[in-house]
């Protein structure tokens, strides 16, 4: 993790807005088809249900430089002891995944796509690796708040991003709007400094 | 369809939602607490009420709940009030003729054993406040039942309180007479009723039992206890230098006392019913005292209503050893304890360092007018660690992982069944429906973003004059449609079913839900897709909201069984159904 104060807080609020009309997708995943293992009986096979398993999946909203390429995060709770992961501290603890569609292995000038989450400040960020179509770039987090972003960059090593941003999205919780600031009068900021 | 409130109205669309809000809030902001114009006197807040009834039921009127933040509040929403009776027990009874309740003792039954419970009145003085409250045979929590692995116990239950009740064996594979669910398994016990309980205890571990009648007052107000089974073996679990049996409550009080339940219906439906005062053992102030480096084994169980805890103890470090019927497959080291209504944990903590260790609930909280999250932190309980050499006697071992081989060996088959589709789906949802326009539309608002976990009560007045004659929670069988009590679900003894529950989000004002199934154990094989590599025997399952959770359930105990939410108020406010088990094995 690392801590900057060097960026414009300008980028942050234009990365939020970017995004913030986009809702989540369910990921229709089906089922994995498999026999009945040895051990207890299962009772009489019924018709397929179900509800899709798996985790929550936003959409990221591409910039000018993205084209026609798309972009997607998915959240979901590592595996736990106790249904909900989350940190001493209180924080929901996620593995996110970033995924990519149309963009080709390296970035322009043979620059690398490389996925980032961060805090809504984005004063604190994780590096979560290159992505790819065929290369996903997963992490955890565990902020009340973060936005999710794709960058390229010059190196896979790059320690933070540059200006050119491909993508962005933000964590479902920076969706909780209040009644005052997004009724009609549009008071209230999104941005909560204490998250 | 099950009973419930009639459905809502077609929402309007978005402008126009913020449209009717904008002119319920223009200029009229008001802060909870402070009297309003045309409200009846003495009927808002602590500032209304200068002088102190002498018990809780003198006068008792619906009021505002307490409010943590200071949240501004809408007049209108201010004079909102629950559309049923306001109750709290002993209603014109001298609180000085009833007993104080006493600390809970421990009871070792061997097999064959009779424990005499009673249910009754007392009297509880918590932060130097009378209250009257409920008791098992005195005692606050009940009497711990200790017995060895494979005991049977009669238990003669009098209900010497004010409402019929039953005793339900929270996580023990009981014959199902013995089950204590109303209604299902048996008639309430009336007041001055009695009912004998065979009790057996297949399975090493720690449960509870609690009324399975109007929990959400009874319950909340003390009727509860732990049992403990002895393991068979010395070694089940690893070594400790002692055992602590801590029972999380929390408890709803203002200062004219506790705050009041609804009569005819729970109160609290949507959320249900936080409280603001916080029990361990019972006590507000609960202290022990432990030698530095000792290994400390807890048997956490969490009996509140509603909320969900994030436990640590200061800095020191936590395994998780055991769950709700047995030790997982593997310990493992965890920075907190998430424990839900009616789950249990047990976890080994080593205290290194001399001084207080404070047992906290560690959380983000939401503010969900300002919609925005803080951190709180409350202190529920103090561990003293008292100095001197320090015991080094299990340090070792308190530094090693163990697997359970055993456990694993017997789970192997059931894991082996994780990837089959499954073979029922339950969807957890909620109706709404009655609720006051300014209710609704404030609810409707925050649709964008529900947590996977309600932490706290964000909404303690909108919460509060929710009833569950507004509001039905659901359980809805994806195959059939049934609902609740419609459900018919019939196995046989043998039969391992995987059920996808799933947690809709859609829903207008969707929670959590730790899903109780009785008489049975169920292992969570998957959750959102993610396989679950270390399982345990569990009776309760957390299901966040959004989330999908595959179980498997056991059918071992033939009988008609309960599955239900264990949100008090949710259950109260429909959510439960009932599952067949015939005797002839399944093939």
């Amino acid at each position: 993790m690392n801590s900057s104060s060097s960026l414009p807080r300008f980028l942050a609020v234009g990365l939020l807005g970017g995004s913030a009309l986009l809702g989540p997708l369910s990921a229709l995943r089906p089922l994995p088809a498999a026999p009945a293992g040895p051990g207890p009986a299962p009772v009489r096979p019924v018709q397929p249900i179900c509800s899709p398993a798996g985790p929550t999946v936003v959409e990221m909203a591409p910039t000018r430089r993205a084209g026609r390429a798309r972009a997607a995060y998915a959240l979901r709770f590592p595996a736990t002891a106790f249904g909900v992961a989350v940190s001493g501290a209180g924080h929901y603890v996620y593995d996110v995944e970033v995924t990519a569609e149309g963009l080709t292995g390296g970035g322009p000038s043979g620059r690398v796509y490389l996925a980032w989450v961060a805090t809504p400040q984005l004063d604190e960020w994780i590096k979560l690796g290159p992505v790819a179509d065929d290369q996903p770039a997963k992490g955890e987090v565990a902020w009340n708040r973060f936005i999710v972003f794709v960058t390229a960059e010059e190196a896979a090593d790059a320690r933070a991003w540059s200006q050119e941003f491909y993508f962005s999205a933000l964590s479902p919780s920076s969706r909780m709007h209040t009644m005052v600031g997004h009724g009609p009068f549009a008071s209230e900021p999104c941005l909560d400094p204490r998250n | 369809m099950s009973p419930g409130g009639p459905p809502l109205a077609a929402a309007p669309s978005r402008g126009l939602r913020g449209v009717l809000l904008a002119a319920l809030m223009i200029g009229v902001m008001s802060r909870p607490g402070l009297p309003q114009s045309g409200q009846p006197p003495g009927s808002f807040g602590a500032g209304a009420h200068a002088d102190h009834a002498t018990t809780d039921t003198a006068g008792l009127a619906w009021r505002m709940p307490p409010m943590t933040s200071s949240m501004p509040m809408l007049p209108t929403l201010m004079r909102l009030r629950p559309s049923v009776t306001p109750f709290l027990p002993g209603d014109g009874i001298d609180v000085t003729s009833l007993p104080e309740a006493s600390p809970g003792r421990i009871v070792q039954l061997s097999h064959g054993d009779t424990l005499t419970l009673e249910a009754a009145l007392v009297r509880r003085t918590i932060r130097g406040r009378t209250h009257i409250m409920y008791a098992f045979n005195g005692q606050h929590p009940g009497p711990l039942i200790r017995v060895e692995e494979g005991a049977e116990i009669v238990v003669d239950f009098t209900n010497r309180i004010d409402l019929p009740t039953s005793v339900h064996w929270h996580g023990v594979r009981v014959e199902n007479a013995y089950d204590g669910v109303p209604g299902v398994t048996q008639a309430p016990v009336s007041p001055g009723g009695r009912f004998t309980y065979r009790v057996r205890f297949p399975d090493a571990g720690v449960y509870w039992y609690h009324p399975h009648h109007r929990e959400d007052i009874q319950q909340d107000l003390g009727l509860y206890g732990n049992m403990f089974v002895q393991p068979a073996r010395a070694d089940y679990y690893g070594p400790a230098d002692r055992e602590e049996f801590l029972i999380l409550d929390d408890l709803l009080v203002d200062d004219l006392g506790l705050f009041p339940f609804g009569g005819e219906r729970a109160t609290h439906a949507l959320m249900g019913r936080f409280g603001n005062v916080f029990l361990v053992n019972g006590e507000p102030d609960y202290r022990i005292a432990v030698g530095r480096g000792e290994v400390v084994r807890f048997f956490l169980t969490n009996v509140s209503n509603t909320r969900v805890f994030n436990l640590s103890f200061g800095n020191a470090r936590m395994k998780v050893v055991g769950a709700d019927i047995g030790r997982f497959e593997r310990e493992q080291w965890v920075s907190s304890i998430a424990i839900a209504p009616a789950q249990r944990y047990v976890v080994d903590v080593r205290f290194e360092q001399q001084g207080l260790a404070p047992l906290v609930n560690r959380i983000q909280a939401i503010d969900h007018y300002r919609a925005t999250f803080y951190p709180r932190v409350d202190t529920l309980a103090a561990v003293l660690v008292q100095g001197g050499d320090g015991v080094e006697q299990h340090a070792a071992s308190f530094e090693v992982l163990r697997e359970n081989a055993e456990v694993t060996a017997e789970l192997g088959p059931f894991r082996a069944q994780s990837d089959r589709e499954p073979d029922y789906e339950l969807t957890l949802t909620m109706r709404a429906g009655a609720l006051p326009l300014t209710l609704q539309q404030m609810m409707q608002l925050d649709t964008l973003y529900y947590p996977p976990v309600e932490w706290n009560d964000g909404m303690p007045l909108m919460n509060a004059v929710s009833s569950s004659r507004e509001v039905s929670w659901v359980l809805r069988d994806a195959r059939s449609g049934a609902e609740n009590m419609e459900i018919d679900w019939r196995f046989r003894v043998g039969d391992v079913v995987k059920i996808r529950l799933h947690n809709d989000v859609g829903a207008m004002h969707p929670m959590h839900h730790p899903m109780h199934f009785h008489g049975q154990r169920l292992l969570v094989l998957a959750q959102d897709g993610v396989a679950n590599d270390n399982l345990v025997w569990k009776d309760t399952v957390l299901l966040p909201t959004g989330s999908t959770a595959d179980i498997l359930l056991e059918l071992s105990n033939p009988g008609r069984w309960m599955a239900h939410c264990h949100i008090a108020e949710h259950l109260e406010a429909g959510m439960k159904m009932v599952f067949t088990v015939d005797s002839q094995e399944g093939g």
